[in-house]
């Protein structure tokens, strides 16, 4: 029964969602578009810049407390990887950055790709 | 909870939902193996996740239904998410990658159900995911480039003195890995139902005004849904991200 009705429903839904896609203000799929990202700007960012730093100076720190109860060179090794981790620490902030960086910038394209045809 | 009532002190333990506790004590020569109540709910979301995909994929209708659709999002998303960060090498990793996120995912969400248990909320659970990751990322690296692999430890095209200051940041950053990929889901899922007990204390506190934090409290559980999934989406890229840089050298 549906056999030979098959293309028209399917045509018919297609009517619609192009109505539908045309009646969408293409401010508001903007405007979506952002929030997205501003969800990721506001918590995303700060808890993964966080815990990039955190990480990366406990490891230093670690590292420099073992070193230092193996070599017997009590608090020398730890202040230096204390350092180190600090580095460490900025130095994937910095490539946490740029990778976020990269992927707004593929969203965007993507988004714009999307909006064209 | 019971305790926190008897000191008139706060109606509710925010920390008491975290508790492990025993269900089937089994201890194989001094071995602390026991079922609790974190492995129940493990237990529980592969198998929601099993159903899940299962009667998703019974139908294998060319029109999708709404269960087929929430499969093929989810696979997908996760499948454009290994395209774009890893590359086509990273195809043969999807399986694992797709498992971990709907794993995460589903213990994320499970752990909202109020008498659910969030085994993500503990550290030695993420840690060990991460541990994993991190292992298998670094197996694979060295096997693709055997010790060419240590080239990561040092940019292309520096000095060479500086290798003395640049190898040991570059040891610590890539060690810090696995710590912060886990610690973000564990803190994250962990400060979230803290939260949200919190605020139920309150509510319970103040009487009549209770209103004004059940009211956030609404927020919140919206809130704390998005982190759910928002978390297991970035542990899983993240995965990627490393994935990617032990396959592509950068």
């Amino acid at each position: 029964m549906s056999k030979p009705e098959e293309p028209s429903p399917f045509k018919a839904l297609d009517a619609k969602l192009k109505a539908a896609r045309s009646r969408r203000p293409r401010s508001r799929r903007r405007a979506g578009g952002d929030n997205e990202g501003g969800v990721h700007s506001g918590i995303g960012i700060g808890m993964r810049m966080a815990t990039e730093i955190v990480a990366a100076v406990g490891v230093g720190v670690g590292a420099g407390l073992v070193l230092d109860a193996w070599l017997g060179t009590k608090p020398w090794l730890m202040i230096l990887f204390l350092i180190l981790g600090c580095a460490a620490a900025l130095l994937n902030v910095v490539r946490t950055g740029k990778e976020m960086d990269r992927q707004a910038k593929e969203r965007k394209e993507k988004a714009r790709h999307d909006a064209g045809p | 909870m019971a305790e926190g009532a008897q000191n008139g002190s706060f109606p509710v333990d925010p920390l008491h939902q975290f508790e492990i506790q025993r269900l089937v004590t089994v201890n194989i020569g001094g071995l602390d193996l026991s079922f609790t109540n974190s492995a129940l709910w493990m237990v529980i979301s592969v198998a929601a996740i099993t159903g899940f995909m299962m009667l998703a994929t019974s139908g294998r209708s060319l029109v999708p239904g709404r269960l087929q659709s929430t499969a093929e999002i989810l696979y997908e998303m996760i499948a454009g998410m290994v395209r774009d960060n890893v590359g086509n090498e990273g195809r043969a990793y999807f399986p694992f990658i797709f498992s971990l996120f709907l794993f995460i995912l589903f213990g994320n969400l499970l752990g909202m159900i109020p008498i659910g248990f969030t085994f993500t909320s503990h550290l030695v659970v993420t840690f060990f995911m991460a541990m994993v990751i991190f292992i298998a990322v670094t197996v694979i690296g060295f096997v693709r480039h055997g010790a060419g692999y240590l080239r990561l430890f040092f940019p292309h095209g520096a000095p060479l003195w500086t290798a003395v200051i640049l190898v040991p940041i570059e040891i610590i950053s890539y060690l810090s890995r696995p710590i912060s990929l886990s610690m973000r889901l564990f803190a994250n899922m962990m400060a979230g139902h803290i939260l949200l007990k919190v605020f139920a204390g309150f509510t319970l506190l103040m009487g009549i005004a209770g209103i004004i934090p059940l009211v956030a409290l609404v927020g919140i559980t919206a809130l704390e849904f998005l982190v759910a999934v928002l978390q297991a989406y970035i542990f899983t890229i993240l995965t990627c991200v490393y994935l990617h840089d032990a396959i592509h050298l950068h």
